[in-house]
């Protein structure tokens, strides 16, 4: 049993070398398992009104205390989780999917096409997401489907970008010349070595598309978009806190501190992977260059996360 | 020669082909743009007419309105149609308060404006200020904590971090009012008051990549071997940074605010909500419950519009910043 | 009263002319490795005099950039003098803060690099760089900058300067470039070129030419060149001495002629019979046996020892340098051995 664990284990040590990194993992992990669970751990029905005990404060009993209806703040925390955060990974499934897929083919396209699909691209970046939102909320009704898929949508764009860079930059090795001149097509050379070196920094932009989606899903549902009441989500309950910002100013406090922890997590994570990626690809190469510093370096191009 | 110099025909052709390019670009992007907004709007499933005509409506009453309304025209038709309109200021009306779309937007459009166009400055000087400091001395103290402050403000929903706002300064330090808004036409000093506490929620996350970015490139830019040159000709770190380095180095970080205005129009939306302001937010939301199409389209076209101006404007000063670079 | 017309005068000349304008004495740079701290420049010494052109010639790492460097006040990070000394025009460069540095910088002494497309500010003209040294540097206003700037462009041999002027770096080649940027250095009128590789990156036509310019400057403005190469045939075009390293020492100094037809160093020698070190030569296939020591790699004692055909066991004492002739030389043997000269030309 314990032989199963330590491989595992070792890699994500070496993945995650830092004590900052692994408690940035460990806050994803631990957010996705709770998503995951819902209300099976959660101590109170999330929708079981009280309206004897409403706006308590912490307590041994309620220990996030209770909201304007008297329902147990943590449960809502708990039960909340799963719409905050699973919608957003679908959202950025649809993201990638509509846009890293054209993005790689885009390199085969003739010019006419090609200069089509960037223009598509660019326009999808000249919308803004939320009133995209409300746009496809107008035309298809109010629910989480819609808003995700709003989301998603708008979410192509950079997947498209990342992975259309990535491909050109890796297209014009040599190793795909030669492949070529052997008499490969190119989709199939594509498909066989560029795709495998895109990957990583898929995943880099994935993490932080990931956070982003967070902050967008709740942004809606604080709004009143993409949640039908009384289900609770992160920032549909941020939403009600404000409401009754008199009566329990530090109530917000807890799908906020939510929301935060886990878009920083996911940012952190991103911004390490990408730092390590940057430093592979920096091989300084003859005698004279040092390594230049590249603490921190931050995203790839943050303009594509937080469109 | 020396007049031959200051009039230079090469930028002038320079500049001709640069303004061609772009409206090539233009054109299109705004075209397709507006297709989007028309297709998610005017295509959906819609059952106005039936609604208008009410419970008691009969199938031709219901026909009528169809044809009142266009909808049973082909979709291009509706599409050029409603285009042509909208280039000629017409928005449509209402559906359900007769009320025409451009005089509604034109009265609430001017808030978010406002909004947007504060937390831009808001963020410019931030988020130059704050990058520029933690180059200048990479690693010390100062640019770990901007570092640091700057991804915690990446992190913070907007909408916490209004609320948050709110209660320490409206709340509990009563410096700024936590709702409303005032025209400018009634006394800037009171417009910035009610403008500061929601313009300064947009601008956090902006300012905070706005300096990471900045901080990026300013690095970047130092190792460059045209430092070395400037410093061995003996100028002036001061005029070595500010002449030279960030005129390269600045221009990611202009691109980055050119590729956050749409974000900007959506916050501005959601500070509505908080902060009470009679914005095109709301007019949307509400417009959006009613299957109000005329008016979300309106509202899209001119955020559209705003981002693709501000697009142009970006674009204009990255032409200027970086001559030689080719821009994707 | 100054060749190019400009009307300034930049600082009194502190030593009479016929002293040695720079004179640099047992210059050592120490470097920090993580195996500790390494002489990657040791007891160089050269002097050189208004107007004259010096060449220091070595392979790649031999110390020569980095003597250049120090020489400028540019050391890279990890590196300073740990000894020796540096004085030009009387002025002792070793401890000169930044600002008196600013002061010199242009007006005493200037340099050139290899790569000249990116020793200039890709996003500006290349003309309102050169005017901008005119204005900082020369305190010229604006339209004498200009008018300045077109005029040095055609004294560089650079033909329709107005047009020059207008292009970015990146619409210009290496050659025009190279050019520019010995405007840039030479505006203010300095009494020191640096010259570290400065033709390297050329194809040999403009290399040549270059080189005439440099020649030209020489006689015209009397300006003073350390010239840094590979390429020992443009060294000896340009230059009347030349100063020989390896392994971060001066191994042999002396004129240009004297060196060329009568060696006393073995490595000189060698270096002779390659024709020319590196890029370029057509009597390449000649080489030196194993290859110019890393910094981990150098030896005590005489630093040329490993690949020496004449190695005896007093070679891995400490050499010092001794005259000889009219120069110097860094070698134990350097009385007994019989070297073979070479004809350049």
């Amino acid at each position: 049993m314990k032989a199963v664990l330590v491989k595992p284990l070792e890699l994500i040590g070496r993945a995650l070398p830092t004590t900052y990194l692994r408690i940035a993992a460990g806050i994803v992990a631990f957010m996705l398992l709770v998503g995951a669970l819902g209300s099976l751990i959660a101590p109170y029905d999330a929708l079981a009104q009280d309206s004897a005990h409403t706006f308590a404060g912490p307590s041994w009993s309620h220990l996030m205390g209770t909201d304007f209806l008297g329902r147990d703040t943590l449960s809502r925390l708990i039960v909340g989780a799963r719409p905050s955060l699973f919608s957003a990974v679908v959202a950025v499934v649809i993201g990638l999917v509509g846009g890293a897929i054209p993005g790689m083919a885009s390199v085969l396209f003739s010019r006419r096409v090609e200069f089509v699909v960037m223009r598509f691209v660019d326009a999808l970046m000249t919308i803004p997401p939320i009133v995209f939102a409300i746009a496809i909320v107008a035309g298809f009704g109010n629910g989480l489907p819609e808003a995700v898929v709003a989301i998603g949508v708008l979410m192509i764009p950079r997947f498209f970008r990342v992975v259309r860079a990535e491909t050109l930059k890796h297209a014009s090795a040599q190793y795909v010349e030669a492949a070529t001149l052997f008499g490969a097509s190119k989709p199939y050379v594509l498909r066989r070595h560029v795709w495998r070196k895109a990957v990583p920094t898929l995943g880099v932009v994935s993490a932080s598309a990931l956070g982003y989606a967070v902050l967008g899903i709740s942004g809606l549902a604080f709004l009143g978009l993409g949640e039908i009441a009384p289900q609770p989500s992160w920032g549909s309950m941020l939403s009600d806190d404000l409401t009754y910002l008199y009566q329990a100013p530090w109530a917000a406090m807890w799908p906020g501190v939510a929301i935060s922890l886990t878009v920083w997590a996911l940012n952190a994570l991103s911004d390490a992977a990408h730092t390590g990626l940057v430093r592979e690809a920096e091989v300084p190469v003859g005698t004279e260059s040092e390594a230049p510093e590249t603490q921190d370096v931050g995203s790839v191009e943050p303009a594509l996360q937080y469109v | 020669m020396a007049l031959a110099v200051a009039i230079n025909p090469k930028r002038i052709s320079a500049t001709l082909r640069w303004a061609g390019a772009e409206f090539l670009r233009f054109v299109p992007v705004a075209l397709i743009s507006t297709l989007i907004t028309f297709g998610v709007t005017a295509l959906a499933p819609d059952d106005t007419a039936a609604q208008l005509a009410g419970d008691t409506g009969t199938l031709q009453e219901i026909a009528n309105l169809n044809h009142a309304f266009g909808f049973d025209q082909p979709w291009p038709q509706r599409y050029v149609t409603w285009l042509w309109h909208a280039l000629h200021g017409d928005l449509g009306v209402s559906y359900f308060t007769q009320i025409p779309v451009t005089t509604s937007i034109a009265q609430r459009f001017p808030v978010d404006l406002s909004i947007a166009i504060f937390a831009l400055v808001i963020a410019i000087v931030l988020g130059f200020g704050g990058g520029l400091l933690a180059a200048s001395r990479p690693n010390g103290v100062v640019d770990r904590a901007i570092t640091a402050l700057g991804s915690l403000a990446l992190a913070i929903p907007e909408f916490w971090l209004a609320i948050l706002l709110v209660i320490v300064f409206a709340v509990k330090v009563r410096l700024f009012p936590a709702t409303g808004y005032v025209a400018t036409s009634q006394g800037l000093g009171q417009w910035a008051r009610h403008m500061i506490l929601p313009s300064l929620t947009l601008a956090t996350p902006v300012a905070a990549v706005i300096a990471r970015q900045l901080r990026i490139s300013m690095l970047t830019e130092l190792d460059e071997n045209y430092v070395t040159g400037a410093l061995v000709r003996g100028y002036s770190r001061r005029r070595i940074l500010f002449k030279h380095v960030l005129r390269n180095g600045a221009a990611p970080a202009v691109a980055t605010v050119g590729l956050y205005t749409p974000s900007l129009l959506g916050g501005a939306v959601i500070a509505e909500r908080i902060f009470a302001l009679p914005g095109i937010g709301a007019l949307a939301i509400d417009a959006a419950q009613a299957h109000d199409i005329p008016v979300i389209q309106g509202v899209l076209l001119v955020t559209i519009a705003v981002v693709l101006v501000s697009n142009l404007t970006v674009d204009a000063l990255l032409g200027w910043l970086r001559p030689g670079v080719k821009r994707s | 009263m100054s060749r190019l017309g400009l009307s300034a005068e930049y600082g009194t000349v502190a030593t009479p002319l016929d002293e040695p304008l720079l004179r640099v004495g047992g210059l050592t740079v120490g470097v920090a490795t993580g195996a500790g701290r390494i002489e990657a420049v040791r007891d160089v010494s050269f002097d050189l005099g208004r107007g004259e052109a010096l060449g220091l010639v070595g392979e790649s790492g031999s110390g020569k950039t980095l003597t250049c460097r120090a020489l400028l006040g540019a050391l890279p990070a990890g590196c300073s003098v740990s000894g020796g000394s540096i004085e030009l025009d009387g002025i002792s460069l070793l401890d000169l803060g930044e600002r008196r540095w600013r002061e010199i910088r242009s007006t005493r002494i200037a340099a050139v690099f290899q790569d000249p497309a990116s020793y200039l500010n890709p996003s500006l003209p290349v003309g309102e760089q050169l005017a901008e040294v005119l204005r900082v540097k020369g305190r010229l206003n604006r339209r004498d900058a200009r008018s300045r700037a077109l005029d040095l462009m055609a004294t560089m041999h650079l033909h329709r300067p107005a047009y020059v002027y207008q292009q970015i770096p990146a619409e210009l080649s290496g050659g025009m470039l190279q050019r520019v940027l010995i405007a840039v250095a030479v505006a203010c009128e300095p009494a020191l070129l640096i010259a570290d590789e400065a033709t390297t990156a050329l194809d040999l036509t403009t290399q040549r030419e270059v080189i005439d310019l440099l020649s030209e400057l020489r006689e015209r403005l009397g300006l003073a060149i350390v010239f840094v190469s590979h390429d020992l045939a443009a060294v000896s075009e340009l230059c009347d001495r030349v100063a020989v390293f390896y392994g971060g020492e001066v191994v042999e100094i002396g004129t240009t002629a004297d060196l060329v037809s009568d060696p006393s160093h073995p490595y000189t020698e060698a270096l002779l019979r390659v024709g020319s070190l590196g890029t370029g030569g057509d009597a390449a296939l000649e080489v030196i046996a194993g290859h110019h020591p890393r910094l981990g790699e150098l030896t005590a004692g005489c630093r040329f020892a490993p690949r020496c055909g004449h190695r005896r066991s007093v070679c891995a004492e400490l050499v010092a340098l001794t005259p000889v002739g009219s120069g110097a030389v860094r070698c134990a043997r350097a009385g007994e051995l019989q070297l073979a000269g070479a004809d350049l030309r």
